[in-house]
């Protein structure tokens, strides 16, 4: 090898090398960064009007991008439910909204217009339920939950108002513009205090959720 | 006929066009892959004439091919071209009615700016600008 070469070599390695420690230091900037907002009572991550689901103390928050004709997502919700209940207090769910499927944004106001009844919960176990028979993926028919809902408590007439007030509207832009800032593209999307669940499946969270428990509860 | 052979200061241009070049190409990955910018139509323009270059430059640079610079000046010319035209559209000289993006992105909404006044076609136009003079200049040097 000629000195030329070597130069021409060692330099390009050069560059390679401060490539790289540039996307490390940026990219472990950007995930401190994003731990920190997750902390906040109000942010990308959680909304005032996010449902939640287990104590506001809790240091864990899992933060699920949601959509409810998403078959993925109906079998990780009584998954989702147990890992927060097997955590005792340590562990709180928040639900974002992400109506990616056709038809599922008319769910998603159901969902919202429950929620504004506190019935959020009891509406959202019904509407996965029934999730063959209103989210066909290629013949949706939402209008079928309001058959589903009847015995939860719903106000149905209140209900039906609501889907369409420019508040439910604003709620589910709301959601829509953090996923697009959280680049979540898929549902369901976690995150588990700021972390982005990168290796998609229940292992995986489950292992997530307990390396954030063991930071936040030290023993 | 056998390739010229280069000058040492000839092979210096080269090589720090390269270098140009490759730092170029792995702050556009950087911007795009890391940072997360997507890059609009006049970005990419930049892109298909820059990427190139760390390939041509470098094969050029490492066999002593003289010829490189040949090849290399005419696509340093091109994203040059589409830099000055995406510096003046940055800088309202153009208006915004001319530019040539879909419907998707703003080929004009400033992403960055660093020091108040250096922004992505900044960097690019300066890049293409250095590369184009040393390749200039190692093809001066070729007819002595």
């Amino acid at each position: 090898m000629t000195k030329k070469q070597l130069t021409l070599i060692l330099s390009g390695a050069f560059m390679l090398i401060a490539f790289s420690i540039g996307i490390y230091a940026y990219s472990n900037k950007k995930d401190q960064a994003l731990s920190q907002i997750a902390q906040d009572s109000t942010s990308v991550f959680v909304r005032p009007h996010s449902p939640t689901y287990g104590p506001d103390t809790a240091k864990v928050r899992i933060v699920e991008f949601f959509d409810p004709a998403c078959e993925t997502c109906r079998a990780f919700y009584p998954l989702v439910k147990q890992l927060v209940d097997a955590q005792q207090g340590k562990v709180q769910l928040v639900v974002r909204y992400i109506p990616l499927h056709q038809g599922s944004e008319s769910a998603v106001r159901i969902l919202e217009a429950a929620r504004l009844q506190n019935l959020f919960w009891p509406v959202v176990q019904v509407v996965l339920n029934g999730q063959p028979m209103w989210a066909s993926h290629n013949k949706p028919a939402p209008e079928n939950i309001w058959g589903f809902v009847g015995n939860t408590g719903l106000d149905i007439a209140k209900a039906r108002q609501d889907v369409n007030t420019p508040a439910v509207q604003s709620v589910i832009e709301q959601d829509m513009a953090d996923a697009n800032t959280l680049k979540v593209t898929r549902t369901p999307g976690f995150f588990v205090n700021g972390r982005r669940l990168q290796d998609f499946g229940y292992e995986q969270l489950a292992a997530l959720v307990q390396e954030e428990v063991r930071k936040a509860y030290p023993q | 006929m056998k390739p010229a052979v280069l000058s040492h200061r000839q092979w210096q241009c080269l090589l720090l066009a390269w270098l140009v070049a490759l730092a170029s190409t792995l702050g556009a990955l950087f911007f795009s892959e890391v940072m997360q910018f997507e890059p609009c139509v006049l970005c990419w323009y930049q892109r298909i004439a820059m990427f190139p270059l760390v390939f041509i430059l470098g094969v050029g640079a490492y066999t002593d091919d003289a010829g490189s610079a040949k090849y290399a000046l005419p696509l340093a010319l091109a994203g040059w071209g589409a830099a000055l035209y995406h510096c003046l559209l940055y800088g309202g000289f153009i208006p915004k009615g001319l530019q040539p993006c879909g419907t998707g992105l703003s080929c004009s909404e400033v992403k960055l700016e660093l020091v108040g006044f250096i922004t992505i076609p900044l960097l690019s136009l300066s890049a293409f600008s250095i590369i184009v003079l040393l390749l200039i200049a190692a093809k001066k040097d070729l007819k002595k």
